[in-house]
């Protein structure tokens, strides 16, 4: 298998958002952020939810890690499998750089809300869960443990979404993409309203509260893997019988 | 060398004449090399197959040799081969289609050899 | 050493594609791949390159099958109409590239014949024009050294100059790799005298695999008046004819006859192009 070479692409394609993304949080932060509160006495500044901020890049990210490696791994000969197996690996590993990166940020971002009173920087991570001893290494490195899955399932959600399109023609594409929002922004809370009783959402809200809002992680952990291992499947399932289309 | 593939027969022959042609007028001299397989190929963009194939029936009639690692060079004595060869060629390539063509055009026996004398006078005087 | 392609069926809905299609391309040698638009050309090189998947047969490269095998993947190249590169990559990193994917790949002689051609590596692909979109691919096809080398429509968009230089550069590389080339295109009397074996396909059934040489031996033109052409080919295997006013040209497959006028007939040789139209007519 020419994994070695496959992967050293995948990784490089993933480099450059990597970097833009990382810089910009940092600069923003740095230049927008820090130095005119902490310098210059410029009013209040809450930052949070960077977890959030890498989920959604890292969801983006997923979503176009399809198409163009698709077609130049039929170029170069690469199989699908070979492919599939480069970009788990690859999503895993920026997964993990993400979750290590984010949770240093948040951690210095601590330490300058401490030096401050003005500056509040805090992860969504330690805002939902284990209030208490929250400077212990063991609590950071679980926080990334975790982060990593939720990562994972994100990108993983996005290069899904990304393969299942390429395969569907345009008629699929278009009563998906207006189909499903159509459906969940409005014909199932109508149907709710009116038939169920408000049930649906009622389950929405218990299984939300049951993932997020408890002090315990794991339900977030467990639905993260159990959400990981469906979407590997139904995208491999999808990507094996890709074809070049005309 | 030059060769124009409007020709019927088919390529390596061709090339083979035009290698003959070349030797027989003296621009590929006896012992000096020829080109090889790859810049006569290049050259009229034709397979090299094609170009080895015409270039093996000029060694097959001694004509040209292999120098290892060398090259194709002209055999000595391939001048006098190649005329022999075509004197013996002649009536099949010219004899024939002349009589062919004056009899399609009603020349008699006669007329033809007087044609033919001239031609002889004519180049003599050149 | 040879890619075999076996019994290879390709439908799309109704439509047959390929139809049992079964050829072998041997090493060290230069296909012309000839077929009409939509007869299966491309769909046949998709196939074997993993692009697609056949419905029926399989395709083997050198004794591996090639469907899903980066192996056996690794020794072919495909040179296709369509871009499969990203385009906002400079030629010089997908030449790069390249040669990670396909170690044998000569970067130096890359670059000579982008210099050759005009071709400024620092250019996205994006920003390039079909010809020149052509010229990178066709280039990195010359350079890539894989024992098989498939081109689809290789001189697409380029101009005379360039067509001539790419066939200049095909053979001197051709002589020198040995590699087997593949070439599958329209402009067929200008491939006519590169290519070794010709392999004709008409809607998704080869009709014609055969060397240049026994094709264009057996294969000839009898022009003249049309009663006299009619009785001539009345016992001749014809392919087509054509007619203006009284005069007629037959052609006809069959052992090139020795005598090149017969009793107010002209014999001539029949082109590639001319042969094949005929064979493709419907």
């Amino acid at each position: 298998m020419r994994i070695k070479t496959t992967l050293k692409y995948q990784i490089n394609d993933y480099m450059k958002t990597l970097i833009i993304y990382y810089l910009s949080i940092i600069g923003i932060t740095i230049f927008f952020g820090i130095i005119p509160v902490f310098f210059k006495g410029a009013g209040y500044l809450t930052l949070g939810g960077f977890e959030f901020l890498t989920s959604v890049m890292l969801f983006v990210l997923g979503l176009f890690s399809f198409k163009e490696m698709f077609l130049m791994m039929l170029q170069n000969g690469i199989s699908r499998k070979t492919m599939f197996i480069g970009r788990l690996i690859t999503m895993s590993a920026v997964s993990i750089v993400a979750s290590i990166i984010d949770r240093l940020i948040i951690n210095v971002g601590k330490i300058i809300s401490k030096a401050n009173d003005k500056i509040v920087i805090a992860g969504i991570y330690d805002m939902m869960f284990e209030q208490r001893n929250q400077k212990s290494l063991l609590y950071n490195l679980k926080a990334i443990f975790i982060t990593i899955f939720l990562y994972m399932a994100v990108i993983l959600f996005g290069y899904f979404i990304a393969a299942i399109f390429y395969r569907m023609n345009r008629a699929a594409k278009l009563a998906v993409a207006v189909g499903v929002p159509a459906f969940l922004l409005v014909v199932l809370p109508i149907l709710d309203y009116t038939v169920f009783n408000g049930k649906v959402f009622l389950l929405i809200n218990n299984f939300l509260n049951f993932v997020f809002a408890g002090d315990n992680p794991y339900n977030l952990l467990i639905t993260c893997l159990l959400f990981i291992a469906a979407v590997v499947c139904l995208s491999w399932v999808v990507i094996r019988k890709a074809v070049d289309k005309k | 060398m030059l060769i124009n593939f409007d020709d019927e027969r088919p390529i390596f022959i061709q090339i083979a004449e035009g290698l003959e042609d070349a030797i027989l007028s003296g621009a590929f001299e006896e012992e000096s090399q020829i080109p090889s397989i790859t810049e006569i190929s290049v050259n009229y963009r034709i397979n090299p197959a094609t170009a080895l194939k015409g270039i093996n029936i000029l060694v097959d009639e001694g004509i040209v040799y292999k120098k290892r690692g060398i090259g194709m060079f002209v055999a000595t004595g391939a001048v006098e081969k190649l005329k022999q060869k075509r004197k013996e060629q002649f009536y099949d390539n010219f004899i024939k289609k002349l009589v062919e063509e004056a009899r399609r055009l009603n020349i008699s026996k006669n007329e033809a050899i007087n044609m033919l004398e001239r031609g002889f006078e004519d180049e003599h005087r050149n | 050493m040879s890619i075999e392609i076996k019994d290879v069926t390709k439908n799309y809905g109704t439509t047959c594609a390929l139809d049992k299609v079964s050829v072998t391309f041997e090493n060290n040698t230069i296909y012309g791949l000839l077929g009409r638009n939509g007869a299966g050309k491309t769909t046949l090189l998709n196939v074997i390159t993993n692009r697609i998947f056949s419905d029926a047969g399989e395709v083997l490269i050198d004794g591996i099958p090639a469907r899903e095998n980066d192996e056996a993947l690794r020794k072919v190249y495909m040179m296709s109409e369509k871009n499969y590169y990203p385009e906002n990559i400079k030629i010089k990193d997908i030449f790069r590239w390249t040669g990670e994917f396909y170690p044998d790949f000569d970067f130096e002689y890359a670059c000579s014949l982008a210099d050759a051609f005009e071709l400024h590596l620092n250019k996205n692909v994006k920003s390039l024009s079909t010809g020149y979109n052509s010229i990178f691919k066709a280039i990195i096809a010359l350079s890539v050294n894989t024992p098989y080398v498939l081109l689809d429509e290789p001189v697409l968009g380029l101009d005379a100059n360039h067509r001539d230089m790419f066939y200049r550069f095909l053979i001197e590389r051709y002589s020198e790799t040995q590699s087997t080339f593949v070439i599958s295109t329209h402009l067929i009397e200008e491939i006519s005298n590169l290519i070794e074996q010709i392999i004709i396909i008409k809607k998704g059934k080869i009709i014609k695999n055969e060397s240049r040489e026994e094709l264009m031996t057996y294969g000839y033109t009898v022009s003249g008046k049309a009663s006299l052409v009619d009785e001539y080919i009345s016992d001749k295997y014809v392919i087509g004819v054509d007619s203006i006013g009284g005069l007629k040209s037959a052609y006809v497959m069959g052992q090139l006859p020795k005598e090149k006028t017969l009793e107010g007939l002209e014999i001539t040789k029949i082109d590639l192009q001319k042969l094949f139209i005929k064979l493709t007519d419907n």
